[in-house]
């Protein structure tokens, strides 16, 4: 066949752009991969495996798999630290890029590799969650500045220019497919729970973190493994107050499969669940869910308050259902279950694609007619779905996609 | 022919037949045989049913659903009836399945008479039924307790009577439940106090994880409709109807006597599902759904190349989730089948004929449904995954795989050996999946993960490749310890594979023990391809066992 090769932008390098750009490629078309961080493998990367004596469907080794593939194929062209700047339509698309520096030489790399277990500015370096990600090491550029003002005791004896410019990119995409993901709930917008100053009061995605590079479920404040867990559900879903009004999908799932994983790791930890109403966690929800409650503790209320006891431990106050009364109990750890938001750079991507948001800041996905010719929507940009989820509307968007492009079997 | 000369396989290029067999008429099926028709493969829709869409079974779950989508299925049913690519089959039952993915022959039979179709490909797209709860919450139809079925019809304008003015319904009792239930009582709800009517809702859990329910559920209580959250059921007596529950805030039991109360359903899988499942030689999933719940199969995958399993056939979804696997069975059918002309290497795996005593050992084992026969059994170059279990099991050693043929893995552990007089540490070596372990040891390499000095690692298509041989190999030429590290119980791509692994190091062991070798130099273990601490904990500790036991006499 002598026509020539068709490409797709995709936005977004997670669990959904990935599936995507993985299938495009099959279809032996040019993929432009598209990432604002500097790692591809976008929030699920950083899941760790729930598995107890058995694999429990967490699904977080597919997003391993996926990343593999993708990284390894010649055909998918990846931009990291790189944002959509403009889109112009021209019967195609003409698009520009525009890409931070990478520090992606042998030569960077190997320096920032050896600063990032002392770097003294907090979080300035960063390590990908996976073998897979290249680079391995990046540098965060809100801590750019501060890291520059003190590179002789980041980087001693080691040379490094942190001050490389970015650089843009003009793209030809034929279509362009938005897999922008999602923005996990910022708990400081649930006041009484004083998320920025307990230490021992983490989310889910801290719990992640910390077993990723400890191999434990560690609490912050003294590194031991917690005695005492609570979980607490809709952290940011299902609230009125908060305007939204959407069940994340994804917590009840998580959270339970990550206190039997708790539990795995320690016997004796004593784990409480604090919810409104534990939604289907897989094909054997049932069968998941009785083992839970075997070994789990459930408390089918919102906890009001949370603060810090003289002994570093958090207490909850919750009111107990049946005697309508304030309880405060202490534990260890308190997790929340933040849930899933419409990414913060919606409203930005919107604008340059003129792709319309839903009330609730999400992007409309299918069925709505009003995207542009050739603009396309997969994953948690759309709205709460799991990693399965995400997988298979990314497929679904690619069969959009090649239809559009006319492609046939 | 010896082994070790064994060639590389050609590509060589075959035919297979386009068109595929969708099973079931229900909207999954419909919906797929379109999106497959539509990209120019011929279809062939069969279903045990009648009726398309089958009226009886678990269709009408989807009769609430939003105007865009409704538009689209009623086009969808106009043109799977109207399509010239797609043969229509009502009333017609798989009984048998022969030859190879990219090959088949099924045999259907109709009113007593069978008759064969050729195809690529086969989709298991069979609804759902719904069962009212009724048993569950101690009640029995009557004009005054229904089925939330019943209520829908009602609600339709198509059953009798007036509608009852106050409606009580019971959710999430008498089973887990699932939002598409959820969404139909919420639905139903909307109705009712649209209509006038006033609507109690009892339930445990509110199963709102499904676009837009919360919304719904919110315009439900705005509307009139009292929700009760109870975590046990409430007392229900049919006699006089009434439904007594405890309510916390007021202190007391408070009773409501409704006009009509209405049960839940439970969506069952289709009934024929185990009986396709054997035909096709599939791993079903749970509650009788066809799927295996193994993330290796996401999102429309089977254990069996070019079988394809979809919406309800899979678990019970919403018709956006039945959208979407529809294309997605069209985007592996794509990659499958191609235009036809598919380009496979000529083989994948050699049974060698004069050793073969035909016990049929790999056809059993094999649990990707890629052993036939004629003559001899013979494996499919189309349906083989390469896992090498029916190498490793066959009895009379009449099996090789392409780059995992006994002598290459044993070359490969003396290789890997070769040095061990020289390494100062315990020698251990590693049968790595490379699925997981082998993944799993790349990424504690990559995050310098403690691991032994005497660490050597070999990769293998699947655990269930690691045999008796290849363990007493290792242990021959040197190595202290040895592990066998494979994916987590129920994660296995080839299904079985490390539960066969796991049986031969526990008769290893045995082996072991009785020559005088402490068995605790042999270790099984399980992990995930991210799980680099794990790795890293588990083979310290094997070699910290390796330390105390000192060298094996083995050791040159």
């Amino acid at each position: 066949m002598t026509r020539q090769r068709q490409s797709v932008l995709i936005i977004g390098g997670g669990i959904a752009g990935l599936t995507a750009a993985s299938h495009l490629a099959r279809r032996d078309m040019d993929v432009l991969l598209l990432e604002k961080d500097a790692f591809l493998g976008g929030n699920a990367i950083n899941y760790t495996c729930k598995a107890t004596e058995q694999c429990e469907k967490c699904d977080a080794c597919t997003v391993e798999k996926m990343l593999k593939d993708v990284s390894q194929d010649p055909r998918i062209t990846v931009f990291l630290g790189s944002e959509l700047e403009s889109v112009q339509a021209n019967g195609g698309f003409e698009v520009t890029v525009r890409s931070r520096p990478l520090f992606d030489s042998p030569e960077e790399q190997a320096v920032l590799a050896k600063a990032y277990s002392r770097c003294p500015v907090p979080g300035a370096l960063r390590r990908g969650s996976s073998k897979n990600n290249w680079p391995l090491y990046a540098i965060n550029p809100d801590r750019l500045e501060e890291l520059a003002a003190r590179k002789e005791e980041c980087f001693p004896h080691d040379t490094i220019d942190l001050e490389q410019q970015s650089s843009t990119h003009s793209l030809q995409a034929d279509a362009i497919l938005v897999a922008s993901g999602f923005s996990p709930f910022d708990p400081t917008l649930k006041p009484t729970y004083n998320f920025a100053n307990q230490q021992n009061l983490v989310t889910a995605l801290d719990m992640e973190l910390t077993k990723k590079s400890h191999g434990r479920y560690l609490r912050p404040s003294d590194q031991t493994q917690p005695g005492r867990l609570a979980f607490i559900q809709c952290v940011g879903s299902r609230n009125e107050d908060l305007g939204n009004l959407w069940c994340s999908q994804v917590c009840c799932p998580y959270a339970l499969r990550m206190a039997e994983s708790v539990k795995h790791e320690s016997p004796e930890a004593e784990v409480t669940v604090f919810y409104m109403d534990i939604q289907n966690i897989g094909k054997d929800s049932p069968a998941f869910y009785s083992k839970c409650r075997e070994n789990l503790r459930f408390v089918r209320n919102m906890p009001v308050d949370i603060y810090t006891a003289e002994d570093g431990g958090l207490v909850v106050s919750y009111l107990d259902e049946t005697e309508t009364k304030i309880t405060h109990e202490p534990f260890d750890l308190v997790v929340l279950s933040v849930g899933i938001s419409p990414n913060r750079d919606n409203p930005e991507l919107s604008r340059i694609l003129n792709l319309p948001l839903n009330g609730d800041g999400f992007f409309a996905a299918g069925h709505n007619g009003s995207a542009p010719h050739g603009v396309f929507a997969a994953g948690t940009a759309t709205g709460p779905k799991s990693i399965a989820g995400s997988m298979a509307q990314a497929g679904q968007a690619v069969h959009d996609v090649l239809k559009y492009l006319g492609e046939r079997k | 022919m010896s082994y070790q000369e064994m060639p590389t396989p050609r590509l060589t290029t075959q035919e297979f037949s386009t068109s595929v067999l969708v099973l079931g008429t229900g909207w999954t099926g419909l919906r797929t045989a379109l999106v497959l028709a539509d990209l120019g493969y011929s279809i062939v829709l069969a279903s045990e049913d009648e009726q398309i869409p089958p009226t009886g079974g678990g269709s009408h779950v989807y009769s609430t659903i939003p105007a865009g989508l409704n538009q689209e299925m009623q086009e969808t049913l106009k043109q799977v009836r109207d399509h010239e690519s797609i043969e229509l089959l009502p009333g017609s039952r798989l009984i048998q399945v022969l030859g190879m993915p990219g090959r088949f022959t099924a045999i259907l039979r109709s009113q007593g008479a069978s008759f064969e179709r050729e195809v690529g490909s086969i989709v298991l797209a069979t609804d759902i039924a719904v069962w009212p709860l009724f048993s569950g919450y101690g009640l029995s139809p009557a004009d005054n307790v229904l089925s939330l079925s019943e209520l829908e019809q009602q609600l339709a304008g198509s059953g009798h009577g007036p509608l009852p003015e106050t409606v009580a319904f019971l959710v999430g009792f008498a089973q887990e439940g699932n939002p598409l239930t959820m969404h139909r009582i919420m639905q139903s709800v909307e109705m009712l106090e649209e209509k006038g009517c006033r609507a109690y809702v009892y339930v445990d859990n509110l199963k709102v994880a499904a676009d837009g329910l919360e919304k719904l559920y919110k315009q439900n209580r705005d509307k009139g409709a009292i929700f009760f959250k109870l975590r046990q059921a409430p007392r229900i007596s049919q006699a006089d109807l009434s439904i007594t529950s405890y309510d916390p805030v007021l202190g007391r039991d408070v009773e409501l006597h409704p006009d009509c109360i209405v049960v839940e359903e439970e969506i069952q899988a289709n009934r024929i599902n185990p009986e396709l499942a054997e035909v096709l030689r599939l791993d079903p999933g749970p509650w009788g759904f066809l799927q295996e719940d193994n993330v290796h199969r996401l999102p429309v995958q089977s254990n069996r190349e070019g079988v394809f399993i979809a919406g309800e056939a899979k678990e019970p979804q919403e018709l956006t989730g039945i959208w979407a696997d529809a294309a997605n069975v069209a985007l592996q059918v794509r990659d499958f089948l191609g235009d036809g002309e598919v380009t496979l290497p000529e083989f994948t795996g050699i049974i060698d004929k004069e050793k073969c005593c035909f016990c049929l050992t790999c056809y059993r084992c094999c649990p990707h449904g890629a052993i036939g026969w004629d003559d001899k059994p013979f494996i499919s170059p189309a349906a083989c995954q390469a896992c090498g279990i029916c190498a490793s099991e066959c009895p009379q050693k009449a099996i090789q795989i392409v780059e995992y043929t006994d002598e290459n893995i044993k070359l490969h552990i003396r290789e890997t050996l070769k040095d061990v007089a020289s390494s100062d540490g315990p020698t251990l070596l590693a049968f790595c999946c490379q699925n997981s372990a082998q993944e799993a040891w790349s990424m504690a390499q990559s995050f310098g993960r403690p691991l032994p000095s005497g660490l050597r690692t070999i990769a293998v298509p699947c655990g269930g490749k690691v045999d008796l041989d290849a363990i007493y190999t290792a242990f021959l030429h040197g190595a202290e310890a040895v592990a066998v590290l494979s994916c987590h119980p129920d994660n296995c791509k080839s299904v079985r594979g490390n539960t066969f692994a796991g049986i031969r190091v526990q008769q290893a062991k045995r082996i072991l023990d009785a020559t005088g070798l402490s068995p605790e130099r042999l270790l099984f273990h399980t992990l995930a391809s991210n799980m680099d601490h794990d790795l890293s904990e588990t083979l310290g500790r094997l070699e910290q066992t390796a330390k105390e036991l000192g060298a094996t006499p083995l050791r040159p």
